[in-house]
């Protein structure tokens, strides 16, 4: 089977930044953090009441839609760009263009009002219910999205929590490095919502004060709302509609830890293992890293699982500028990992390298660079890792080059 | 777009594991095919509205679960699965903890994911004064749609690749096909792939089913699909050849498996059986149709075993090569067989098998 070249030809984003990736970059530039109170709940029944929302995104809420499919079709109109138009042109490469997303919850918000009026049946479902109902399914939001845009390729979505968009990009690039489509538009959704507040409040995840990855005083994250898509095209199919390249995708791995359902694995062995993958499939070593943007949750265990792993991966050589945006965007879960790989291919482009907000102290012994000062200017840049970890034990692994 | 994925590896399935509403062996789902225990049970999910529904339960007290309840809590969602791949790794002779089995990938699918975890969960993120004090973090770990496939990782320590396909009624096919792939690119020496489904009230009010449809079941089922030559080193028998899978909306939705049929130098004359998969909304075409489409010669049997273990929505694929190794009672003997399942998103999806 041929092995086709992939590249980023198109990117959009709706975040706590604001609509559209240019947004998005200015807050990197800036340092500019989209966490905030939420303005929905009441602070004094909640022990920590900060979200990074995407404040400026409205959804309609007289739309059938979920707000998570909303936000997902906002950033696919931006990622997609005149790709439609083009089509509408071409209509024996409409055939070519699949679908491949991930999400943690999906429609949760529409889940959620269904879950509670179905807990104990009392009657049929009405009409009403049976519209929600349609977009139920985790699923549902890949379909919604191939219908809008006329994708007539693969269609498929992954549901592992916060590597569910790397997976997506992971497995997208590979059907188009295989052979089997021309272009995939690949990321995730997630929208903010008092389940997964509730359920990261319990389990003890969030800060009490503000999400600092790797400072050695960090205590938790913060949640965040995303949705943020790549297009992906054969080197090939980008050339033929003569394409902008922001980025070639290298490769990508994926592994589990197989050692807890919602902690890492203190050795990070599953990581390292994706990690190694991705190497593996893109056909380049650790020393041609020259940028980590890491998960970075701003968790205890995750950061220091995470820096466990890059001390063995990059053993004997500097590691290279490690960074986490999650202090900016928050953890946005299902988008987590299309978030990472938009910043990314930002400074694959030439933008400053993404800063970890609020680092000022790393644990004692790491001499890491955890980038915290934003708009710091770098050398050129040839090829990034963009790394992701999840509850339920799995990894992966994202390998990204300068457009060449 | 037709996505045939030969594989030049030898692929071959080595073990099954079921767990479905007639039970949870191959023995078990042999008697169902054989028509007992009959027609699906009767459930009333609504006041007045009774449904046939293949229903499992919680499985309490489970042999296995001496094995995950060292972690804590398990959601009934995830049992399914590792209850279904305990018994996959033991019918493969893989022992858990040895290094083959470690290095196992696992991936599944399932169309509807935690909602259980989540609605129950949910009963708490409704206030949150309640929800601080009366949600548990236990609970709150079964609100992962990867759960099953973590919890298979995590008690039957399962180390390699690990993914979650949440696409709808088609995700197991799409599992079983990432699965045939790490394991034909060398990423990990087998594979762990199925899928599983755990049904609400809300949603078997929510399926209709038609005349002559089956109605929903809920469980799990999972295949060890290895490379052929680490199947034959450890001395594994090989009871079904995988020969190749594929998805695509080409003629109809039978264009992928004509494809996949020419990549193994066989024409649609030389398929033997087919098992359509079960309709599902929003597809043009349901499994029977495309394979009508066909014009298959008159000796190609159709079997339709979801008529006697109802839709187990994305456990249908492995269910439907798990029936073959029940019938088979051991390596199967059967020419060129074909899987499908119709994808939400109008796509088909196809596994050719045949015996080994």
């Amino acid at each position: 089977m041929t092995r086709r070249g992939v590249v980023v030809t198109g990117m959009g984003l709706i975040a706590a930044t604001g609509c559209g990736v240019e947004a998005a970059r200015e807050a990197l530039r800036t340092g500019r953090s989209g966490v905030a109170p939420m303005e929905d709940f009441d602070p004094s029944l909640w022990p920590m009441n900060e979200g990074a929302v995407a404040r400026d995104f409205r959804s309609d809420p007289a739309s059938p839609e979920d707000r998570s499919v909303q936000m997902l079709l906002a950033a696919a109109a931006e990622a997609v760009g005149d790709l439609p138009a083009w089509l509408e042109a071409e209509p024996r490469e409409r055939e070519g263009l699949g679908i491949s997303l991930g999400t943690s919850q999906g429609a949760v918000l529409q889940a959620a009002s269904l879950h509670r009026r179905f807990l104990h049946p009392e009657g049929l479902p009405t009409p009403e219910d049976r519209a929600r109902f349609a977009a139920y399914r985790p699923g549902y939001g890949a379909e919604r999205l191939a219908r809008e845009v006329g994708a007539r390729g693969p269609v498929t979505t992954f549901g592992m929590v916060c590597v569910s968009s790397a997976m997506a990009l992971v497995e997208g690039a590979r059907w188009i490095r295989d052979g089997l489509c021309d272009r995939v538009l690949a990321g995730g959704f997630e929208a903010f919502s008092p389940f997964v507040f509730t359920g990261f409040q319990v389990i003890g995840a969030l800060t009490r004060s503000r999400c600092r990855p790797f400072d050695r005083e960090r205590d938790g994250t913060v949640l965040g709302e995303a949705a943020g898509l790549l297009l992906l095209e054969s080197e090939g199919a980008a050339r033929r509609r003569g394409a902008p390249v922001f980025a070639r995708v290298l490769g990508g791995g994926q592994n589990a830890d197989g050692v807890h359902m919602t902690a890492p694995d203190r050795d990070g062995r599953g990581l390292e293992a994706a990690v190694r993958a991705a190497f593996d499939d893109a056909g380049v070593a650790p020393g041609d890293v020259g940028y980590v943007n890491a998960h970075g949750t701003g968790t205890p265990f995750n950061d220091s699982m995470e820096c466990v792993v890059f001390s063995r991966l990059f053993e004997g050589r500097r590691v290279p500028p490690v960074s986490s945006v999650k202090g900016i965007f928050g953890h946005t879960l299902g988008a987590a990992g299309a978030v990472d790989a938009i910043v990314t291919t930002l400074a694959l482009g030439g933008d400053p390298l993404p800063p970890t907000v609020n680092h000022q102290e790393a644990d004692p012994g790491l001499d890491f660079d955890f980038v915290p000062d934003p708009g710091r200017r770098h050398g050129p840049l040839r090829i990034a890792l963009s790394s992701n970890a999840a509850m339920g034990g799995n990894n992966t692994a994202l390998l990204l080059a300068e457009p060449g | 777009m037709n996505t045939p994925s030969g594989h030049p590896r030898d692929l071959v399935v080595t073990g099954a594991g079921t767990l479905l509403w007639c039970g949870e062996d191959l023995a078990s789902l042999r008697r169902a095919l054989a028509g007992d225990p009959g027609d699906l049970p009767r459930e009333e999910v609504a006041p007045g509205e009774v449904r046939g529904v293949g229903r499992i339960g919680r499985l309490r007290a489970h042999p296995f679960s001496r094995r995950y309840e060292r972690f804590g809590q398990i959601d009934t969602f995830s049992r399914y699965a590792f209850v279904a791949a305990g018994h996959a790794l033991d019918a493969a002779g893989l022992v858990p903890g040895s290094p083959e089995a470690t290095a196992s990938a696992v991936v599944l699918g399932t169309a509807f994911g935690c909602m259980e975890a989540n609605q129950l969960f949910d009963q708490f993120t409704a206030d949150p004064l309640v929800g601080l004090r009366g949600a548990s973090p236990l609970h709150f770990k079964g609100t992962l749609h990867n759960a099953p496939a973590g919890w298979c990782a995590v008690g039957w320590q399962l180390r390699g690749p690990n993914a979650t396909f949440v696409s709808g009624p088609s995700a197991g096919m799409e599992a079983i096909a990432l699965g045939c792939r790490m394991v034909r690119e060398g990423r990990a020496p087998r594979a762990l792939v199925g899928g599983v489904e755990r049904l609400l009230a809300l949603q078997l009010l929510m399926l209709e089913g038609g005349d002559g449809l089956p109605g929903p079941s809920e469980g799990a089922a999972i295949l060890v699909v290895e490379d052929a030559d680490r199947a034959r080193e450890r001395g594994a028998p090989a009871l079904l050849r995988v020969l190749g899978t594929a998805r695509g909306t080409a003629r109809g939705g039978v264009g992928p498996l004509l494809d996949l049929l020419d990549a193994a130098g066989l024409s649609p004359s030389d398929l033997e059986r087919v098992l359509p998969g079960p309709p599902v909304d929003g597809t043009p075409v349901g499994g029977s149709e495309a394979v009508a489409t066909l014009a298959l010669p008159r000796h190609v049997e159709v079997a339709r075993p979801e008529a006697r273990i109802g839709d187990p929505l994305a456990a249908w694929g492995a269910s439907a090569v798990a029936s073959l190794l029940a019938e088979a009672e051991g390596p199967v003997r059967v020419g060129p067989t074909a899987v499908h399942q119709a994808g939400a998103a109008g796509e088909h999806h196809w596994m050719l098998v045949r015996g080994p």
